[in-house]
């Protein structure tokens, strides 16, 4: 051991925790070597009096505040875990790493584009579909309207038929089919015309023509079928209207019967 | 050796882990039992109580915060000397101490454990002494031998917390005190004359 190895040990030497074989390696270095052995007498005495310097006690205010401080953590860390359920899952749920960050991100953006695509082409197709079912509806009273002024009996029968294929006829079909019962040469086609009405009758104002159109009927099988289609509404109007009718000296006595016991039924 | 202040590593470990896995009520007692020697260990860096105090609770505080950067093969007491070091380090760049007069209450002469006025007069002076030679050592040798002297620390820990090789803070402690020892004969002998 020379001189330089000597202060590597000295330290441990003086505190008793050097181990056999080096203390006896350092004890006959210093047996040897004077200004090792007086350099390390007093350093030792030195190293003993560094101990004399007292260890002092912190004030108690130091941890009254450390408690403060430990306590408002605490506090802190309960209500931010209840914020972080949210977080938490989300981070759970999130990728790490950035390329599968970005795929998620790529794929939540496709999703979205084609559910916007496909929810404007319903709404696109819904509109189209309404709006075809609206020409298709404006073609069949176009149909109807021009079949019912056809000079052939057979193709105002089929403009009659076609008004049963409108939902919700406009006024100018309404029209059509009371223009027909009233005027039209061929009886067949007005008692189709009454039947179609028929469905209407609910309605005051084709009651109110219908009911018209009764006191000027001569022919007895539309009377018999405008009475009948007026009944269905079983309202005062109506009632008066096949009374009229059962009154007149001239009517048919089929028709003053049927419509004598009609009134009797709605009575 | 301050064997009445050595701590149980391996309960402070766990005492630790508990405190990285959210039970940091468990920090309180850690706190009970390295409070006094941390707050002498800053005391005989910066010779100033209200310093050494708030150096402490710093010092808890990045616990705390850092609580989970605590590894499995971690030992308590280097880690935490290695957050002290960092702790003042940083306070030293912000404050400019005048470390011999920093603290009046540092040129108190200690009561003397010594019966009879004369010894624990001088015992006072030799104790006053110390502390003005420590102060005056070089910061780096300071922190080194108080870490060695005072902190109960082995050089196994001292090594991890200076990240050095043991030899190396064997060699660094003894130049420390034959410095120490000069400035110690230095000022004795001002005084004396």
């Amino acid at each position: 051991m020379n001189c330089e190895q000597a202060t590597e040990f000295l330290l441990e030497y003086w505190d008793s925790a050097l181990d056999e074989i080096l203390r006896r390696e350092l004890e006959a270095h210093l047996a040897a070597c004077p200004a090792c052995r007086s350099e390390a007498a007093r350093l030792k005495t030195f190293w003993l009096r560094l101990g004399a310097i007292p260890d002092e006690a912190p004030n108690a205010s130091a941890r009254a505040r450390f408690e403060a401080m430990l306590s408002n953590f605490e506090r802190a860390t309960r209500r931010s875990r209840v914020d972080a359920g949210f977080d938490s899952w989300w981070d759970n749920w999130w990728p790490k790493r950035p390329a599968a960050q970005l795929a998620c991100s790529l794929g939540m953006l496709a999703i979205g584009l084609l559910a916007g695509h496909a929810l404007t082409v319903d709404v696109q197709r819904s509109r189209e579909v309404a709006r075809l079912q609206e020409e298709i509806g404006s073609t069949r009273q176009l149909v109807a309207l021009s079949l019912m002024r056809e000079q052939s009996a057979s193709q105002r029968l089929k403009g009659v038929d076609w008004s049963y294929q409108i939902p919700r006829p406009e006024p100018q079909v309404v029209n059509a089919l009371l223009e027909t019962v009233n005027y039209d040469d061929t009886i067949d086609v007005r008692l189709a015309a009454v039947d179609a009405l028929r469905r209407l009758s609910a309605e005051a104002e084709v009651r109110t023509r219908m009911a018209s159109a009764l006191d000027r009927q001569d022919s007895p099988l539309v009377q018999i079928a405008l009475i009948d289609a007026l009944a269905d509404s079983r309202s005062p109007e109506a009632l008066s209207a096949i009374r009229r009718v059962a009154e007149l000296k001239s009517v048919n006595p089929a028709v003053r019967a049927h419509a004598e016991s009609v009134m009797e039924k709605m009575r | 050796m301050q064997d009445q202040t050595r701590v149980q590593p391996l309960e402070d470990h766990h005492l630790m882990r508990a405190v990285r896995n959210g039970d940091v009520g468990k920090l309180a007692t850690l706190y009970a039992r390295h409070q006094r020697p941390l707050f002498n260990f800053f005391l005989r860096l910066t010779s100033s109580r209200p310093v050494s105090e708030d150096l402490v609770h710093d010092v808890f505080t990045r616990i705390l915060k850092y609580r989970t950067s605590y590894g499995e093969q971690e030992n308590f007491t280097p880690w935490m000397y290695r957050i002290a070091r960092n702790v003042h380090i940083e306070q030293a760049r912000k404050r400019r101490l005048e470390v011999v007069a920093g603290d009046p209450e540092m040129q108190r002469e200690p009561v003397s454990p010594e019966p009879g006025p004369e010894r624990r007069a001088e015992y006072g002076q030799s104790v006053a002494l110390l502390r003005r030679a420590l102060a005056m050592l070089p910061e780096d040798k300071r922190e080194v031998l108080v870490l060695s002297r005072f902190q109960n620390l082995r050089y196994e820990e001292i090594a991890r917390i200076l990240e050095c090789e043991v030899g190396t803070v064997k060699v660094r402690v003894y130049r420390a005190v034959r410095q120490l020892e000069q400035i110690y004969n230095e000022l004795a002998g001002e005084k004396a004359s």
